[in-house]
């Protein structure tokens, strides 16, 4: 069970780039988890936790095209793995599992 | 408008970023500031970009430092050790040469870290060492300053109750002659004891075994003895408190009573006593010392932590020269660990001490470094044709020029490692011998500081001299390089034709200095003083023979062997007394002359065999002599006297005639020229001399300590002869002529060996030049002369920079003596001579060997 634990910002952007199937990289996870989750997302922490996937064996990475906009860099493009499938599937198991455990007063909050 | 992005941040982020990752990160990073502009503005997209790559700063983005990440991988290391043993094995001669080199060169630096770093460490262990700091007075005479460490007894007391920055005021006074204690029958030990305030051990750190630590030495009777005391006394450190001690010290004697046991100051403490009274009793037993014109004890002072010693002392100054009776020029007031590295003091002024031996031995070990660098540098870049085909395969591999370097640097700094392990253990072996010559305790012990030290020196090293093969063997075109056409650029041979100016110069000014210091020091010792310092001895007035000292030297001088007997009140070796107290008619009132004067008992003549200019000496055949007195002629001169015997002068309130003019003899150190003196009748005496018959100075000693053991009982005859005593004088001077000949030496050593490798290289180089002129019939001599021509002319510069540099700072040197050698003519020559003469021989042994080899070896095809 341990190699399958994700961080929480490793969670989001493992299922962003879920979401994004085929059309994950750089510019587009961090648009997509900003549009989605309102929040500000830095480059250098985004790099290091898609390096951290990739380490784990969550994500794998392949050479893209380049594009006028990008001054004629590649783009590095990143699909979720079945490892990475599985990592997001336990961490929603056991969030369930906790939320299923959770007494009626506080689940649902007045 | 063309929208760009801010170039600094896009050459920020490819310089730290890894190579890796650098294209997409920077894609990305241009494709968002792209949207950005025409979602939020220029302004705001550059400002976004510039964050975002300051937020790429983390590791894991960040590029190592070491240019591939292959390099650091064991494999590629030990590749690189592969190659840097194999080229060792190859090149035996080349490695062994810079082996020698760079390991004495570190042993040089070595020996001179281990006593450098217990030279600044001195006194530096008290806790309060930030803040305790010293009081000197400065007295101005005519023509100069002298600066002293007594200062007045009531000052002590005084500053620390009118100066608010003072938080402790300590006096330490310590006689010149040491007493003798004892504990009932137990032996009589001669202790090194001085007076102090009772404070003194919140002043320093030493450590307290037994006793009150704020006030140690409580009553005026009590005292505190160290541990070795206390073993030598009691066999043991343990329950001495209360048990009485007795001291025999002329008005001192008595019974004193133990109240406390410290542990002896270690050996790196200026200080060193073994026994502490009361001060208090000393001012009971002396009151005359707690005036504020008698100048005796030191003075202490712990200042509170931020206050400004400059401003501390003006105040000290303003109450010392507030009292009548004090005649002072100024105070300093200067730290107290301070007081050992820079403890000489020129008109009032700190003006270095030791320190400047600090730096010298620094500088040489820096030297003898860089010139054992220098031999590893120029042989590598001299041999760089041998490693061609490497670096050329190894570029066309499509090595990274950093990786290259890597390598060289490893091959130079695995050498420097080496020569540590050898440097080492060569430490090891020598430095009982080492310590001999220093006068010093230092031990080779795994301290984290020296550890550090030592791999920090030994990596600088090796990098130091890896650096310039490094960037030139890599710098090379790998086309050149593989087709063997390498043309060495004339700058090449300039900076190496340079290195090797450079080791001779220095090495020359080494020689040169120690020739002149040598010569110097032989002068100091063998000159005539005015006084015949062999086979006499001395030793101090004690016990029984301070009763009647007449009595005693009377009966010594009928003793075999010895000639005759005198006594004194000072050491005639750097003797400080001097006093205002002369006059003579004529003499301006105000006119500060001061005078040396020697108080010293009948027969002072006999003993030194000084001359007479004129006149005689003090002798109880002609009656009573105690209104009369004895001058030298350079007082003859200064009171301006034709003939002088007869004349009256007023010394000390009464009026003497002078009866004798003794001829000028040296009572102070050769920094000092001869001042005006004269010579005390007095029976007060501290010193007994002897002069003993020449040959037979052995029996003699062996029979004077049998008489004054009887005389004595159950003290140690402890004596000394008076040349050894004279030779200890200039102990500093003689260290450092000795030292500075071994290093000066090494630097020699080093460079020839330099030289010989260059040689070897160069015959090699042009074995077919010489095989070639060979079959066309040149001889010998003219090859040899072909061959060694050029390294010649190097030496010869070197000669040519070097002389002029030292006669520089040789004569700067000498100028601090007020009596020292001419620089001859012939100690430059001699230098220069040598030095051509080792090096000619050096690069001779390599070249006549080629150029008597036989013309079809050299040129056969391989």
């Amino acid at each position: 069970m341990k190699e399958l634990q994700l961080g929480e910002f490793e969670e989001i952007v493992l299922l962003t780039v879920g979401i994004l199937h085929g059309d994950a990289y750089g510019v587009t996870i961090r648009n997509e988890i900003e549009s989605r989750l309102n929040r500000e997302v830095s480059v250098g922490a985004l790099q290091t936790t898609l390096r951290r996937l990739e380490k784990k064996g969550f994500v794998k990475s392949a050479h893209g095209e380049g594009t006028r906009a990008r001054g004629g860099r590649p783009k590095l493009y990143f699909t979720i793995t079945a490892q990475g499938q599985k990592a997001i599937a336990s961490s929603r198991e056991t969030r369930n599992a906790l939320w299923d455990a959770l007494p009626q007063l506080i689940a649902n909050p007045k | 408008m063309k929208q760009e992005a801010p170039s600094f941040f896009r050459k920020l982020l490819k310089w730290f970023c890894k190579p890796s990752l650098y294209p997409y990160l920077e894609g990305d990073l241009l494709e968002h500031f792209d949207e950005k502009v025409t979602t939020h503005g220029l302004r705001n997209a550059r400002w976004r970009f510039a964050k975002d790559v300051i937020k790429l700063f983390r590791p894991g983005i960040i590029r190592s430092i070491i240019p591939s990440q292959k390099l650091f991988s064991i494999m590629m290391l030990r590749h690189t050790l592969t190659i840097t043993a194999r080229n060792f094995r190859r090149h035996t001669s080349s490695f062994l040469i810079n082996l020698l080199g760079l390991s004495s060169g570190l042993l040089a630096i070595l020996f001179i870290y281990l006593w450098v770093n217990d030279e600044l460490t001195f006194d530096k262990f008290h806790q309060n060492d930030a803040q305790l700091y010293q009081v000197r007075l400065n007295f101005a005479s005519p023509n100069s300053v002298n600066t002293v460490v007594w200062t007045p007894a009531p000052l002590a007391p005084a500053v620390q109750a009118a100066i608010p920055e003072i938080e402790l005021a300590s006096r330490l006074f310590a006689g010149s002659q040491n007493g003798v204690v004892s504990f009932q029958e137990g032996p009589e030990i001669r202790a090194k004891e001085v007076f102090a305030d009772g404070n003194l051990f919140q002043v320093f750190s030493f450590s307290v075994l037994e006793g009150n630590r704020e006030n140690l030495v409580p009553e005026p009777t009590s005292v505190a003895i160290s541990d070795q005391l206390a073993l030598k006394l009691f066999n043991s450190t343990d329950n001495l408190i209360g048990k009485t001690l007795h001291l025999d010290k002329d008005n001192l004697t008595g019974d004193y009573i133990i109240s406390g046991v410290f542990k002896a100051p270690p050996a790196n403490s200026s200080l060193q006593f073994d026994a502490v009274f009361s001060m208090e009793q000393l001012l009971i037993k002396s009151p005359q010392m707690n005036q504020w014109n008698y100048n005796n004890p030191d003075t202490y002072l712990v200042l509170t932590p931020g206050a400004d010693p400059q401003a501390v002392n003006t105040k000290v100054e303003e109450l010392l020269k507030s009292k009548p009776q004090v005649e002072i020029a100024s105070t300093v007031t200067e730290k107290f660990s301070d007081g050992y590295l820079f403890g000489t003091f020129k008109n009032g002024r700190v003006n270095g001490g030791r320190i400047t031996y600090v730096r010298l031995f620094s500088g040489i070990a820096l030297i003898i470094l860089l010139i054992a660098c220098i031999n590893f540098m120029n042989l590598a870049t001299a041999q760089a044709a041998r490693r061609l085909k490497e670096v050329g395969v190894k570029k066309a591999m499509g090595i990274h020029r950093q990786s290259l370097i890597f390598q060289f640097l490893t091959e130079s700094i695995v050498l420097a490692f080496i020569s540590l392990v050898i440097a080492l253990i060569l430490v090891y072996l020598f430095l009982p011998g080492f310590n001999t010559i220093v006068g010093k305790e230092l031990r080779l012990s795994p301290d984290p500081g020296l550890i550090t030290s030592l791999l920090g020196i030994t990596l600088i090293t090796g990098l130091l001299a890896g650096s310039y093969p490094a960037l030139y063997l890599s710098g090379f075109q790998t086309v050149a390089l593989l087709k063997g056409k390498l043309k060495a650029k004339t700058n090449d041979l300039w900076f190496r034709k340079g290195l090797v100016v450079f080791q001779f110069t220095t090495s020359i000014v080494l020689i040169l200095s120690i020739l002149v210091v040598y010569q110097q020091i032989e002068l100091i010792q063998s000159k005539n003083l005015g006084y015949d310092r062999d086979n006499v001895i001395s030793f101090p007035v004690e016990g029984k023979i301070s009763n009647n000292v007449n009595a005693f030297l009377s009966e010594v001088s009928n003793l075999p062997g010895v000639i005759s007997a005198t006594g004194a009140a000072h050491s005639m070796l750097n003797n400080s007394s001097s006093t205002r107290g002369v006059n003579w008619e004529g003499k301006a009132p105000e006119e500060f002359i001061p005078f040396k004067y020697l108080s010293a008992n009948y027969d002072l003549n006999k003993v030194l065999n000084f001359e007479m200019a004129a006149g005689r000496y003090y002798s109880s055949d002609f009656g009573n002599d105690a209104n009369n007195v004895v001058i030298n002629e350079t007082a003859v001169k200064t009171i301006g006297l034709e003939n002088p015997i007869g004349e009256i002068i007023n010394i000390w309130g009464q009026n003497r005639q002078i009866i004798g003019v003794v001829k000028d003899f040296h009572v102070e150190s050769f920094y000092e020229e001869v001042k005006p003196l004269f010579i005390n009748l007095s029976d007060r005496n501290y010193e007994i001399m002897l002069r003993l018959q020449a040959g037979t100075t052995r029996e003699t000693t062996d029979r004077v300590e049998a008489f004054y053991k009887e005389y004595n009982k159950g003290l140690a005859f402890d004596f000394k002869f008076m040349d050894t005593k004279y030779q200890e004088l200039y102990e500093a001077e003689n260290r450092v002529s000795a030292l500075s000949q071994y290093f000066a030496a090494i630097a020699m050593i080093i460079s020839c060996l330099g030289l010989f490798g260059l040689a070897t290289f160069s015959a090699e180089r042009r074995i077919k030049e010489i095989g070639i002129r060979k079959a066309l019939g040149a001889s010998v001599a003219s090859l040899v002369g072909v061959l060694t021509g050029d390294f010649a002319r190097m030496v010869l510069i070197a000669i040519v920079i070097a002389l002029p540099l030292s006669y520089w700072l040789a004569s700067d040197w000498l100028n601090a003596f007020a009596y020292h050698i001419e620089l001859e003519w012939w100690f430059f020559a001699l230098t220069g001579g040598a030095t051509l003469l080792i090096a000619m021989l050096t690069i001779g042994l390599r070249t006549i060997k080629a150029a008597t080899a036989k013309p079809t070896d050299c040129l056969r095809y391989e």
